[in-house]
C-alpha cells in the first residue's frame, strides 16, 4: 500500500530520537484497537465501507506501481514492480470480496481521480521519492493492519488483514532495499521520507479543509431547500409535466 | 480542423481527437486508470489523445464536450425538487454539491488543466453527440437515427435523423423526455437482478434468455405501451431521478417492492449455465423470479424500442437506420429490430455510450469524414511488448499462486516460457495448437478498441466445443458465471458456413452488436458459444479489420474444420479490459490463463 500511511524502518529511528512521528502512530494505534471494533462492529455498513476503502487504497498503489513499471526500463526493477503490484492488486480484489460478503448492497467502490506519484519527465529522482513515498505507505498499513485485524474480529477480513500486513512488509523492505540499489545514502533517504512526511501532512491538511467546505456547503444547501424548496418544487411540478411539449414544440397539440 | 472531444462525469470518461473529420485517436479513461467506468476528468486519456496526434492542447483548433452542462443541471435540479420535495434533502444535497463543486464549471475546467482559453471550450447536446457518433462511424450517408439511453440533458429517447454531405446535419423529429427513460428503468432492474446499473444492460439480456416473461404485465404498468409508438414511464414506481443522479442508490420504492419483492442477494449465485452440454443445474424459485424479471423487461424493451423505431420510419421513411444508447448494447434487442424493424439496414457502433458521444461531440464540430465506410473502432493505444519480454525472462513464477483468483489452479510448479519476436506464422502455429489442446489463450494485438467489449484486439480465446476450457474462461479468467452468453469470433469466409444468414454477414455481426442463429450442422462444433435460447453472438473477422486474429481463426479452421473460436474480452472480474501488456500479464499471473499472446511474444505456462 502507498498511500494513507510509517516504516517500520522509520519507526526504529523516530524511537531513538524520540519524534512525534512515532507519539502519534502510537495514538492512531489505541484509537483503532479501542474505537474499532465498538465502530465497525455496531454497523454493517460501516464494517463493509471500511474494507472497501483498504480495497480502492490497495488499487490505487496497483496502479501506482504499474505506472512506474511503464516507464522504467531495469528488466530487474520491472520484474519487482509486477510482482508488488500484481500483490497489491490481489490485496484489493480480497479487500473487496470481504466487503461484500458483509454486506452485498453495498454500492460499488468510490473512483478517486489518479494523481500519479511518479512523473517519468523528472528521471530516475522522480522514481527515489516515488520509492520514499511507497516505503512511508507501506510502513504505515503494516502497524495499522496489525491493529484493524486484532479490532475487527474473527473472521475472513481479519484473514486478509494478516495476509496484507505480511505482504507489506516484505513491500517496505523491497523500496528499502531499491533505494539503498540506487546508491542513496542513508542520510538522502532519511532526508526523503521526512518531505514525504510533510507533503502528507500537507495533503491530510488539504483533505481536512476540503471536508470541512462540503460539511459547510450541504449545511448552506439544506437550508435552501428547507427555505425555497417549497417554493420552487410547484414550478418544477408544472415544467416536469410540460416537458414533452416543452421538448417538442413542432409537435404540440398532435 | 483538429478537435478534441471529451466526456467526463458519466459512466466512462473518453477523449478523442479528431482531424477533418478522421479520428486519430480515441480512449476510455478506465483503460488507464484501471477503475471500470471512470468517470473522473479524462486526463490520461487526453495526453494520450494529444500525443497521438502530436499535437500541444494550445494547438487544437475547438474542444467540444459531449452535453451542455447547465441545461443539465437545471434538470437535476428540477426533477429532485420537483419529484422528491420534501422527502429527498439527501439526494438534493448531494446533487447539488457534486455540481455546483465541478460539473456545472467544466469549461473553466477544461480550459485550466488544458491551458488553453475558455473560447475555445464549447458545448454540444448529448443527444446530438450520440447522433453524430452513430451516424459518422457508420458506412451511411443519411440514415434515422434513434438514441434509447438513460438520460441526457433532458431527452431519454430521441428520434432523428441525419446526413452527411459538408458537415453533420441532424434533425431532431421528437424526444420523449426525463421521466420517459427505458434507460433508467433498465438500470434499475439490472440493480435489482444483482448487476451494476449501467453496465448491466448485456448480463440482464443474457439473464432473460433463462426465463418466461411471466411478469411481463407488471412491467407493462411502469412502462405503457402507447398507439402511437411511444411509451410513458409511470414514475411512482421507482425513484428515477434517484438512479439518474446517484447510480447505486436504491431506487425502489415501497410500490415496487410489494409487486416485485426484494433485490437479489449478490452473495447467492444465479444457478445457470449457458452450455448445453452436461446437466443442466436447477435452479429455486428465487433464481427463477430474476430470470423471469429480465425475460419480461426484454419482452417489453423490444417492444417498446419496435414501437420507436415505427415512429421513427414514419418520421423520416430511409430505409437505414443507427441505432445508439445505452440500451443498443443488448445484442437480442439489436437482432429482434433487426428482424422486425421497419428498416432494412440496422447498424450500431461498437461504442455506445458516453465513449462514443465524445467521438461525436467532436465529429460534429469537426468536417465530415471523407471515406465513407464503417469506422474502426481501434483508435486506441498501442503498446511495443519488447520490454515486457525482458521482464517475463527474469520473473519467479513461484511467487504467484498465493495471490491468483479465488479458485484458479495455484500449482507452485508452473514454469513460464517466454518466446519474443515470433514470426506470424510461427505464433500462430503455437496458438492454434494450445486452442485444439482446450487451452484458454489471451489474444493482445495492436491498438485497443473504444468500446466496452474488445471486438478483436484485447481477448480470451479458447476452442468452441471444449466445455472445460469454455468454463475455465468463463470462471477462472474473466471470473464470471458460466451463464453469461460468450461471444464467437468467425473468420469472414466460414460465417455462412456456421450463421443462419440469408446473404452475407451484414455490419450488424462486424462487433459483436447482435445475435444469429448458428447452422444446426454446426452445432455441436461451437456448442459452448450457443446459449440457452439457441443464438449466438457472433463477430465476423474481416482480414482488413483484424487481420492477425483473422490468419489465426482461418489456421484454426484448417487444423479443426470450422474458422470459429469462443471469445470474451481480456480482463479479471470487475476490472477494466486489461489494455497495456503489463494489464495483460497480470491477468496471466493470476488466473488460469495458458496462453498469452501480445503482437509477437508468446508467454506460456508449462507444469513439469
Amino acid at each position: 500500500m502507498v498511500r494513507n500511511s510509517v516504516p517500520t524502518w522509520s519507526l526504529r529511528w523516530h524511537a531513538l530520537d524520540g519524534s512525534p512521528t512515532n507519539v502519534r502512530m502510537l495514538f492512531r494505534k489505541i484509537a483503532i484497537r479501542v474505537f474499532l471494533p465498538v465502530f465497525w462492529r455496531s454497523s454493517r455498513r460501516r464494517t463493509a465501507a471500511g474494507l472497501q476503502r483498504f480495497a480502492v487504497t490497495e488499487l490505487d498503489s496497483a496502479w501506482q506501481i504499474l505506472h512506474v513499471l511503464e516507464h522504467a526500463r531495469d528488466p530487474v526493477l520491472r520484474g519487482k514492480a509486477f510482482q508488488h503490484a500484481m500483490e497489491e492488486l490481489h490485496h484489493s480484489v480480497e479487500f473487496d470480496r470481504v466487503s461484500r460478503q458483509v454486506l452485498p448492497e453495498l454500492p460499488p467502490r468510490p473512483l478517486p481521480e489518479r494523481e500519479p506519484l511518479f512523473e517519468a519527465e523528472c528521471g530516475s529522482d522522480a522514481l527515489m521519492d516515488f520509492m520514499a513515498y511507497a516505503h512511508v505507505g507501506e510502513v504505515d498499513v503494516f502497524d495499522q493492519f496489525d491493529s484493524y485485524a486484532a479490532g475487527i474480529g474473527p473472521g475472513d477480513a481479519r484473514k486478509v488483514f494478516q495476509e496484507a500486513k505480511a505482504d507489506e512488509e516484505g513491500h517496505a523492505g523491497l523500496t528499502i532495499a531499491i533505494m539503498k540499489g540506487a546508491g542513496l545514502a542513508e542520510s538522502d533517504i532519511r532526508k526523503r521520507v521526512f518531505k514525504v512526511r510533510l507533503s502528507r501532512a500537507w495533503g491530510a491538511w488539504l483533505r481536512f479543509s476540503k471536508n470541512l467546505g462540503d460539511v459547510n456547503l450541504s449545511v448552506v444547501l439544506t437550508l435552501l431547500y428547507v427555505v425555497f424548496g417549497g417554493l420552487l418544487a410547484w414550478p418544477c411540478r408544472w415544467r416536469i409535466a410540460q416537458s414533452y411539449a416543452l421538448a417538442n414544440p413542432h409537435l404540440a397539440g398532435v | 480542423m483538429i478537435v478534441l472531444g471529451l466526456s467526463a462525469h458519466e459512466h466512462g470518461a473518453t477523449a478523442a481527437v479528431v482531424r477533418d473529420g478522421q479520428v486519430i485517436a480515441a480512449a476510455a479513461e478506465e483503460r488507464f486508470t484501471r477503475q471500470s467506468h471512470d468517470p473522473n476528468f479524462p486526463r490520461f486519456a487526453i495526453e494520450f489523445c494529444l500525443r497521438e496526434a502530436g499535437l500541444p492542447a494550445h494547438a487544437l483548433d475547438r474542444i467540444v464536450f459531449h452535453e451542455d452542462p447547465h441545461s443539465r443541471f437545471t434538470r437535476v435540479m428540477t426533477t429532485t425538487l420537483a419529484t422528491g420535495f420534501p422527502w429527498s434533502p439527501r439526494l438534493f444535497v448531494r446533487s447539488m454539491a457534486e455540481w455546483l463543486s465541478g460539473r456545472l464549471w467544466v469549461r473553466n475546467t477544461i480550459s485550466r488543466r488544458l491551458d488553453v482559453h475558455p473560447d475555445k471550450v464549447s458545448f454540444v447536446p448529448h443527444h446530438l453527440s450520440h447522433a453524430a457518433h452513430a451516424l459518422a462511424s457508420s458506412p451511411f450517408d443519411e440514415a434515422a437515427v434513434l438514441i434509447a439511453h438513460t438520460i441526457g440533458e433532458w431527452g431519454c429517447s430521441v428520434l432523428c435523423s441525419g446526413t452527411i454531405e459538408d458537415g453533420i446535419e441532424i434533425d431532431v423529429h421528437e424526444q420523449l423526455p426525463y421521466p420517459h427513460s427505458l434507460g433508467l428503468v433498465g438500470a434499475s432492474l439490472a440493480l435489482f437482478c444483482g448487476f451494476r446499473p449501467y453496465e448491466g444492460v448485456r448480463a440482464l439480456s443474457d439473464l432473460a434468455a433463462f426465463g418466461r416473461p411471466s411478469q411481463l404485465e407488471a412491467l407493462r404498468e411502469i412502462v405503457t405501451l402507447q398507439p402511437d409508438g411511444t411509451y410513458r414511464v409511470q414514475p411512482d414506481w421507482l425513484a428515477l431521478d434517484a438512479i439518474a443522479e446517484q447510480p447505486h442508490s436504491s431506487p425502489f420504492t415501497p410500490r415496487f417492492r410489494a409487486a416485485f419483492g426484494e433485490p437479489r442477494d449478490t452473495r447467492v449465485p444465479l444457478p445457470f449455465r449457458s452450455s448445453q452440454k452436461g446437466p443442466a443445474p436447477t435452479p429455486d424459485a428465487q433464481a427463477i423470479r430474476f430470470a423471469d424479471l429480465a425475460a419480461s423487461w426484454q419482452v417489453l424493451v423490444e417492444e417498446a424500442v419496435l414501437g420507436l423505431a415505427r415512429r421513427l420510419h414514419h418520421h423520416a421513411p430511409t430505409p437505414r437506420l443507427c441505432f445508439t444508447g445505452a440500451l443498443a448494447d443488448n445484442p437480442r434487442l439489436v437482432a429482434r429490430l433487426d428482424a422486425d424493424g421497419p428498416f432494412d439496414t440496422v447498424f450500431v457502433p461498437p461504442a455506445v455510450g458516453a465513449r462514443g458521444a465524445a467521438v461525436g461531440a467532436a465529429m460534429l464540430a469537426s468536417a465530415p469524414p471523407r471515406q465513407r465506410s464503417a469506422q474502426s473502432p481501434f483508435v486506441g493505444r498501442a503498446y511495443d511488448e519488447t520490454a515486457d519480454a525482458e521482464m517475463m525472462a527474469i520473473v519467479e513464477p513461484r511467487y504467484w499462486p498465493r495471490f491468483r483468483l479465488r479458485g484458479c489452479d495455484s500449482d507452485p510448479n508452473v514454469r513460464v516460457e517466454v518466446r519474443p519476436g515470433l514470426a506470424l506464422d510461427a505464433l500462430v502455429d503455437v496458438v492454434v495448437a494450445d486452442l485444439a489442446a482446450g487451452r484458454v489463450v489471451g489474444w493482445v494485438q495492436g491498438r485497443f478498441g473504444l468500446g466496452p467489449h474488445s471486438a478483436g484486439h484485447r481477448l480470451v480465446l479458447c476452442a468452441p466445443a471444449n466445455a472445460d476450457a469454455a468454463m475455465r474462461l468463463n470462471e477462472r479468467v474473466v471470473d464470471r458465471p458460466s451463464w453469461h452468453h460468450s461471444g464467437l469470433a468467425i473468420a469472414e469466409g466460414s460465417a455462412v458456413k456456421v450463421l443462419e444468414l440469408e446473404g452475407p454477414p451484414g455490419i450488424l455481426h462486424r462487433w459483436g452488436q447482435s445475435t444469429a442463429r448458428p447452422r444446426p450442422e454446426v452445432l455441436d462444433q461451437v456448442c459452448e458459444a450457443v446459449h440457452v435460447d439457441g443464438t449466438v453472438r457472433p463477430t465476423v473477422c474481416t482480414a482488413r479489420d483484424t487481420p492477425r486474429l483473422h490468419h489465426l481463426l482461418c489456421a484454426f479452421g484448417d487444423r479443426v474444420g470450422l474458422a470459429a473460436l469462443l471469445t470474451a474480452t481480456l480482463r479479471e472480474g470487475e476490472l477494466p479490459m486489461a489494455a497495456s501488456p503489463a494489464d495483460a500479464l497480470l491477468v496471466f499471473a493470476r488466473t488460469e490463463l495458458d496462453t498469452l499472446v501480445i503482437n509477437n511474444l508468446l508467454v506460456k505456462k508449462e507444469s513439469p
